[in-house]
């Protein structure tokens, strides 16, 4: 029975992973993904014969901090969890089922683009920032030719300096927060010099490329026959609705993260609002442990923070666990914690900046019209879930009762995401705004032979 | 004659009759209640179709009932479905997928023929059509059952219904006739005398002459206050859901043993065949029984596991298939098997309108009936005596 099993190999699981080595912990790591890294340390598959350049740095450093876990715990990797009970952590690998049985675990899950429904959002050719992000990272693959990055927060840049590498032609980079916002907060980062160093990395090959950069501006509506054609941008506040149409064949879009806590919430944990989500995200103390005994929690799975956040998160849940099991003394796991509490402050300021920087923005929520799928999987327009919530649906799961809005393959993880704001901004400012979907299991889609023999325990 | 006052003391209304629980049961009754022209409240902790009536197949089938008054009740109740259907969708404009697809009571090879045949003498002697079918005529009335068979016995007349747009239904239509839904309000306290009922929420005290306890499982805690017992049990199903398989289920397919596991009294985990298609394209599998408390509706995997395991011995086909969700529910179990419906010894304006356990949808329209006529003083349509909570209540056998 192994000491902590940690489940997701981004940067929180692999420093996880890394730090519970030093202190003797037997580990297991999993992660639904065939590489190791997750999206930050994005990888090309095992299979693939890498280009000799240009060589990137950030896949460079991913590398030598995958090998330096994998030296220290054993991984499992195209393993994904659908149920957990107690210090049962259920697995499909590959069709197999199995079942761990661990002392701690942590969960490590990370976060995806948050799902921001706007006309023609389901259009092929209109894809997350994150979704551009992998198939350039982790897979070679150019997802289109010619393309508008929109939504808000630095990681545009990235994705669209990824974009531009991979030859894609980024016609323009479309920001939610306004020129006066970034200026206004602009003292409040000068304390992170190095920030400014990464900033340029992406900058400067997207200057030399000649991408427009708009301000203030979002992307009201994606249009084309059968796949987007050109994308309407519109300012975001102020004067008449003035719309510039820009001719694209993809459309990459991201405003901000959303951290799925499904896990989180079958296994029982309480959870508190995050500001930088604009979610509830599971509770936790310093020592990152959840309100479960025996589960943690580290990096954007309990709040934005980016890597550097989630990988000190992620050595202290170790130190955590090992606390929990009586490996460190309570002095012990203090010293060791301390000098990361402190490092860990000043990377959360940093990560508040940004927060404050691109803030999540309700405006977005009057993008959609009724005619607009908000349920993607079970084809639900937002006109059926604001007639529900006319008619007296009073949190998500009613909404689901009466419209099957989320009943569909993933379990309400991209609409559960995006109506509360819709529905509370323009329908019921009273919904119940930090209420989600109840998680049941399995929490992936499981093939029926892969739970059939998924071993019954009594 | 409904009263509702905002502000001066606490009583905030005053109606004919308080309806608690906005499941499928309480719901119909609240529905037949209006309709009979009686001012109705329905509160209820929750929303509707969020407790047992929420997590359920929306089973009407006859073949699964196991005493004579139980069988009674279920054809009136059957009969009365088709009706509603066709009411509630000209009446509010629901449809509740009424589907009249027949169910096949299926006999696997390794053996319950003899059960299966004694459960169908019994049935035909009361009247119920059915038709045997060998396993050729299983395989070409339901070519995807694969699994081997002995045979299987038809049930043409059996049906579903999608149980939460039925309940939803139910309470629109109740409101349309007058009726107020407190959605949200625990029951916090309820008094009773010889002429009528106060119900304490949080909104605060409904006055009434009748007060119908529908609450399933939780009906005992919401009576806590006037110290009756109420012998309610919660018995705990689980159902796995199947979506984008190619398979085709076309009737609701059950295993004969199932009605062993109804009948039973063991309150171990037991763990029959259901299989059925909803017309929203899933596939439902089931079924589990086991005793549990109150509060527990969580998921087991390892009865998910078994289920599913189960329904791939008859349908292998769906090996493929993605299992996507789950849920579980709580049935209200009583000790004879049998409904309580009708008033309690001490409190004869407190009427109980629950424990059909996996029967509520079937039987709620059958209950609304019955307590809509015990309350006018009108006819019931079955004579009430074997379901009134004042019957002596015995661990029954089976009607054989």
């Amino acid at each position: 029975m192994p000491d902590l099993l940690i489940v997701g190999a981004g940067p929180a699981g692999l420093a996880a992973a890394i730090q519970a080595g030093e202190l003797g912990l037997d580990t297991v790591v999993v992660d639904e993904n065939t590489t190791a890294g997750g999206q930050f340390y994005r990888q090309y598959p095992e299979s693939f014969q890498e280009p000799a350049s240009p060589r990137d740095p950030q896949r460079e450093r991913g590398r030598q901090v995958i090998s330096r876990a994998r030296r220290a715990a054993e991984f499992r990797l195209g393993a994904s969890v659908w149920g957990i009970d107690g210090p049962d952590v259920w697995l499909d690998q590959g069709g197999e089922p199995d079942l761990v049985r661990s002392h701690c675990t942590l969960l490590a899950t990370g976060a995806h683009d948050r799902p921001t429904p706007f006309p023609g959002w389901t259009l092929p050719g209109v894809i997350t920032a994150g979704a551009a992000q992998t198939l350039v990272k982790g897979q070679a693959v150019k997802p289109g030719s010619r393309a508008v990055v929109a939504g808000s927060g630095p990681f545009l840049l990235t994705v669209a300096a990824h974009l531009v590498a991979a030859g894609v032609r980024v016609v323009e980079v479309v920001e939610a927060a306004t020129l006066h916002e970034g200026l206004r907060l602009l003292p409040r980062t000068l304390p992170y010099p190095a920030r400014y160093v990464e900033l340029s990395r992406y900058l400067t090959p997207l200057l030399r490329h000649g991408a427009r950069f708009t301000r203030g501006c979002v992307v009201a509506a994606a249009e084309g026959r059968d796949h987007v054609e050109r994308v309407e941008l519109e300012p975001l506040r102020g004067g008449p609705r003035r719309t510039r149409s820009v001719g694209v064949d993809l459309l990459c879009v991201g405003y901000g993260f959303s951290a799925p806590t499904d896990l989180a919430r079958l296994a029982g944990c309480s959870l508190r609002w995050d500001t930088g989500m604009a979610q509830p995200v599971p509770r936790h103390d310093r020592w990152q442990a959840t309100s479960v005994p025996g589960l943690l929690v580290a990096g954007e799975a309990c709040g934005l923070g980016g890597a550097s956040v989630s990988a000190l998160e992620g050595q202290i849940a170790a130190i955590g666990a090992a606390r929990q099991l009586a490996r460190l003394s309570d002095p012990e796991a203090a010293r060791l914690a301390r000098p990361l509490w402190a490092r860990l402050r000043r990377a959360r300021g940093f990560a508040r900046v940004l927060t404050d920087a691109f803030p999540h923005r309700l405006q977005l929520a009057e993008l959609p019209t009724d005619d607009t799928i908000v349920c993607r999987c079970q084809n639900v327009r937002w006109g059926t879930v604001r007639k529900a919530v006319e008619e007296g649906a009073h949190d998500l799961n009613e909404v689901k009762t009466s419209t099957r809005c989320g009943m569909g393959w993933c379990q309400g993880r991209i609409c559960g995401a995006a109506l509360p704001d819709l529905i509370t901004s323009r329908v019921d400012p009273g919904f119940d705004h930090s209420a989600v979907f109840t998680a049941r299991p399995p929490l992936r889609p499981v093939r029926a032979s892969t739970l059939a023999r998924a071993l019954p325990r009594r | 004659m409904t009263i509702s006052r905002d502000h001066g003391g606490t009583t905030i209304g005053v109606c004919d009759a308080i309806v608690v629980g906005a499941g499928i049961v309480g719901a119909s009754c609240a529905h037949a209640l209006a309709k009979a022209g009686l001012a109705v409240r329905i509160v209820e902790r929750d929303a509707p179709a969020r407790g047992t009536s929420g997590a359920c197949e929306g089973n009407l089938v006859l073949w699964d009932r196991t005493s004579d008054p139980d069988l009674a009740l279920t054809r009136v109740s059957h009969r009365r479905w088709a009706e509603l259907a066709e009411e509630l969708s000209a009446g509010v404009g629901i449809d509740i997928e009424y589907a009249r697809k027949g169910s096949l009571m299926v006999i696997p090879e390794s053996g319950g023929i003899d059960g299966a045949r004694r459960q169908c003498d019994w049935l035909g002697g009361q009247g119920v059509r059915y038709e045997w079918l060998d396993a050729a005529g299983v395989r070409e009335a339901e070519p995807w059952l694969k699994g081997a068979v002995d045979g299987a016995a038809y049930f043409p007349d059996d049906a579903q219904i999608e149980p939460r747009l039925a309940t939803w239904a139910q309470v629109r239509a109740a409101q349309r006739c007058g009726a107020t839904l407190h959605a949200h309000q625990p029951v916090l306290d309820v008094q009773s005398s010889a002429t009528g009922v106060r119900v304490t929420t949080g909104l605060g005290v409904l006055s009434a002459d009748w007060l119908v306890v529908a609450a399933g499982v939780w009906s005992p805690e919401v009576v806590r206050s006037l110290h009756v017992d109420v012998p309610v049990r919660p018995r705990k199903g689980q159902i796995a859901i199947i979506a984008g398989s190619p398979v085709q289920v076309i009737h609701k397919v059950m295993e004969a043993s199932y009605v062993q596991t109804v009948a039973s009294d063991d309150e171990q985990l037991q763990v029959a065949n259901v299989v059925e298609s909803t017309r929203s394209g899933s596939i439902l599998l089931g079924s589990s029984r086991e005793v549990t408390v109150p509060s527990d509706r969580g998921v087991e995997l390892s009865v998910l596991s078994r289920i599913v395991a189960r329904a791939l011995d008859f349908f292998p086909d769906l090996a493929s298939a993605q299992v996507i969700r789950s849920y579980a529910g709580l049935r209200p179990m009583t000790p004879d098997h049998l409904p309580l419906i009708g008033p309690l010894r001490e409190h004869p304006r407190v009427i109980l309108a629950t424990g059909h356990e996996g029967g509520g949808v079937m039987g709620a329209a059958a209950t609304a009936d019955m307590v809509a006529a015990l309350i006018m003083g009108a006819p019931t349509p079955v004579p009430p005596e074997p379901y009134l909570p004042t019957r002596t209540l015995n661990p029954a056998g089976s009607h054989g």
